[in-house]
C-alpha cells in the first residue's frame, strides 16, 4: 500500500532527519511509528502524504510513485489520504461543521446541504453531538482531536495518517482515541500510519510496529517481537514505556491484543 | 576577512534570499488570480475584512486630515490674501499625495497586522499544512484572495478618505458655503490627479497585503514567532508606503 524505498531527508546539508528509510505499510493495518522526540517521525508521516520532498529515495502510494508528484497529481493522490495533526490544526475562524466540511468544499465543491448533513453524521458517530455550530476554542483537547478525526474521515479516505493523536490527552480520552483508531481499521479497512511516542497507544492500536531512532529504523515488526526485542534503543524504548504506565494495565493491553490470556512474550514477562 | 565585512556578505545573502522567497511566493499568489477560484467566499470575506470594517478608520482620519490642512494652511494663505485658493490647496493635497498614503498607513496598520498575525499563526499550528494536505494550495487560498482585495479596496477608501478631507476642510473653513469650498478643492484637479492618487492606493494595497502575507508564512516558533513577524510586517510596510510614495511622485515629475 505504502513504500518508501530508500529515502533520505534533511532539512539542511548538515542535519540529516532520516536515513536510508526502507518501509513497507500493509493495507488496511494500523502501522505504529514510535521513537524518541527528534527522531524524524512526523517528517516521515509529511513525506507520505507529501507535505515534504526526499533528498533521494522512492515513496510510492498504492503503486504510484508520488516522489516528485505536483500540483493537481499530488491534490489527486492526497484526496485518498487524510492527516490527523498534532492538536488538531482545526481553523479558529470556522466552525466546527465548517472545519469538518472544508475537504468536501475544497475537493468536491459540496454544496453547504450535503456538508451539513455528512458533518452532523461524522459527529455523531464520534460522540460530539450538539458541537456542530461551536468554534473550536470552546471544545476540549479531547473533543479537539475527534473533531480533526472527523474532518480526515470525511472525505472517506483510504489511508489515514495520525501525528501524535494522543498526545496531552487524558488516559480515558487517549483510550476514546485508540478506540476509534481500533474501529476504523476494524469497519472501513482503512490503512493507518500513527506515530507516537507512548508505548500503551502504540501497543493498543497497532498491528505492525517500526521505531525510529536518530533517523533510522531501528526496528519494524510485530507487538511481540518489539518487547523480545534486544537492540538497546528499542528496550529503553519499552522500559521507559512501561514505567510510565502501570504494569498490569499494559498487561492487559498486550492480552486483549493477542487475545491468548497467559501466553505472553518472555520478553515482556522478564520484565514485569 | 574583517568580521564586519563576514557580517555584511552574510546579510546581503539573507536579503538576496528573503526577495527571492518573496518574489515567489507573490508571482505564485498572482498567477492564481488569472485561474478560477476555488471558493469565492475566500475572496468576498477579505474584501469585508478590507473594505466596510475600515471605513469608519478611513473616514475619521480623512476629517483629521482636511482639518489639519486648512488650520495650518489657512492663515498662512490669508496673510497673501490668497484665502480663496484654500480648497484648490487641499484638493490637490489630499488627492495627489496625503490621502493615498494616509489612508494605507492607517489601513496597513489595521490589515498587514491581522493578516500576518492570522496566517501566522496558521502557519505555526500547522493549519497551512493542514490545508495542503486536503489538497487544497495554501496560496491560492489565503493570499491571492488577500492580494485582489486590497488591490479593489485601498482605491475605494482613499476617495472616501478623501471626500472626508475635503468636506472637513470645507466646514472648518468654507465660512459657512460648504458647496463652493468642495467646488473649489474639485477645480485645481486633473483627471490625472486621480488616477496618480488611485494608482498609488492600488500599489500600496498590493505591497501591504504582500508583505503582511510574506511575513505570516515565515512565522515559526510559537506566539513569539508571530509577534515578530507581524512587528516586522507592519514597520516594513509603513516605510514601503513611504518609500513608495517618494518613488511614484518621482517617477511622475521625472516625466
Amino acid at each position: 500500500m505504502i513504500q518508501l524505498k530508500n529515502v533520505n531527508l534533511s532539512y539542511s546539508k548538515h542535519e540529516p532527519v532520516l536515513k536510508n528509510i526502507d518501509l513497507n505499510i500493509p493495507e488496511g493495518k494500523t502501522t505504529v511509528i514510535m521513537g524518541e522526540s527528534g527522531s524524524g517521525k512526523t517528517s516521515l508521516l509529511k513525506l507520505i502524504i507529501g507535505l515534504l520532498k526526499p533528498d533521494t529515495g522512492q515513496i510510492m502510494i498504492a503503486s504510484k510513485d508520488i516522489t516528485r508528484a505536483k500540483g493537481r497529481t499530488l491534490a489527486k493522490i492526497r484526496h485518498s489520504m487524510a492527516m490527523v495533526f498534532q492538536n488538531g490544526a482545526l481553523f479558529d475562524s470556522l466552525k466546527v461543521w465548517e472545519n469538518l466540511g472544508l475537504p468536501l468544499r475544497e475537493q468536491q465543491r459540496a454544496s453547504i446541504r450535503r456538508i451539513r448533513k455528512e458533518a452532523e453524521k461524522l459527529l455523531e458517530r464520534l460522540g460530539l453531538e450538539g458541537t456542530s455550530e461551536m468554534m473550536p476554542s470552546e471544545l476540549s483537547g479531547g473533543m479537539r482531536m475527534r473533531v480533526a478525526i472527523a474532518r480526515a474521515l470525511i472525505s472517506k479516505p483510504r489511508i489515514l495518517l495520525y501525528d501524535e493523536p494522543t498526545s496531552g490527552l487524558d488516559p480515558v480520552m487517549s483510550d476514546n482515541i485508540c478506540e476509534i483508531i481500533l474501529d476504523l481499521e476494524q469497519r472501513e479497512n482503512v490503512t493507518s500510519v500513527l506515530v507516537t511516542h507512548q508505548l500503551m497507544t502504540a501497543l493498543r492500536v497497532g498491528t505492525h510496529f517500526v521505531m525510529l531512532h536518530d533517523g533510522e529504523i531501528i526496528f519494524q515488526d510485530s507487538a511481540e517481537r518489539l518487547l523480545e526485542s534486544d537492540d538497546p534503543h528499542v528496550q529503553e524504548f519499552v522500559r521507559s514505556g512501561l514505567e510510565v504506565e502501570k504494569r498490569g494495565s499494559a498487561l492487559r493491553y498486550l492480552g486483549e491484543r493477542l487475545a491468548v490470556p497467559g501466553a505472553l512474550p518472555s520478553g515482556l514477562l522478564s520484565m514485569t | 576577512m574583517p568580521t564586519i565585512l563576514i557580517y555584511s556578505v552574510e546579510y546581503l545573502k539573507h536579503f538576496v534570499l528573503a526577495v527571492q522567497e518573496f518574489v515567489l511566493l507573490i508571482g505564485h499568489a498572482l498567477i492564481n488570480v488569472f485561474r478560477r477560484p476555488g471558493d469565492w467566499r475566500d475572496y468576498t470575506d477579505q474584501m469585508d475584512n478590507i473594505g466596510p470594517a475600515s471605513v469608519p478608520t478611513v473616514i475619521l482620519t480623512g476629517f483629521f486630515v482636511g482639518a489639519i490642512l486648512v488650520t495650518q494652511a489657512g492663515p498662512e494663505l490669508k496673510e497673501y490674501g490668497a484665502e480663496s485658493l484654500l480648497g484648490r490647496f487641499t484638493g490637490i493635497s489630499v488627492v495627489r499625495g496625503i490621502g493615498p498614503v494616509i489612508t494605507a498607513m492607517m489601513v496597513a496598520s489595521r490589515v498587514c497586522s491581522g493578516t500576518a498575525a492570522e496566517i501566522g499563526m496558521m502557519q505555526v499550528n500547522q493549519q497551512i499544512e493542514a490545508l495542503e494536505s486536503i489538497g487544497t494550495d495554501p496560496i491560492a487560498k489565503l493570499i491571492t484572495p488577500r492580494i485582489v482585495s486590497a488591490i479593489l479596496m485601498f482605491p475605494l477608501l482613499t476617495i472616501l478618505n478623501i471626500a472626508a478631507a475635503i468636506v472637513s476642510g470645507g466646514l472648518l473653513a468654507g465660512q459657512g458655503n460648504l458647496r463652493r469650498f468642495v467646488m473649489r478643492s474639485l477645480s485645481g484637479l486633473q483627471p490625472h490627479d486621480m488616477g496618480l492618487g488611485l494608482t498609488k492606493a492600488m500599489i500600496f494595497g498590493f505591497s501591504v497585503v504582500s508583505l503582511a502575507c510574506y511575513y505570516g508564512f515565515r512565522a515559526e516558533g510559537g506566539a513569539n514567532g508571530v509577534r515578530a513577524m507581524t512587528t516586522r510586517a507592519v514597520v516594513t510596510s509603513l516605510m514601503l508606503i513611504l518609500a513608495l510614495d517618494f518613488g511614484i511622485t518621482t517617477i511622475i515629475h521625472a516625466f
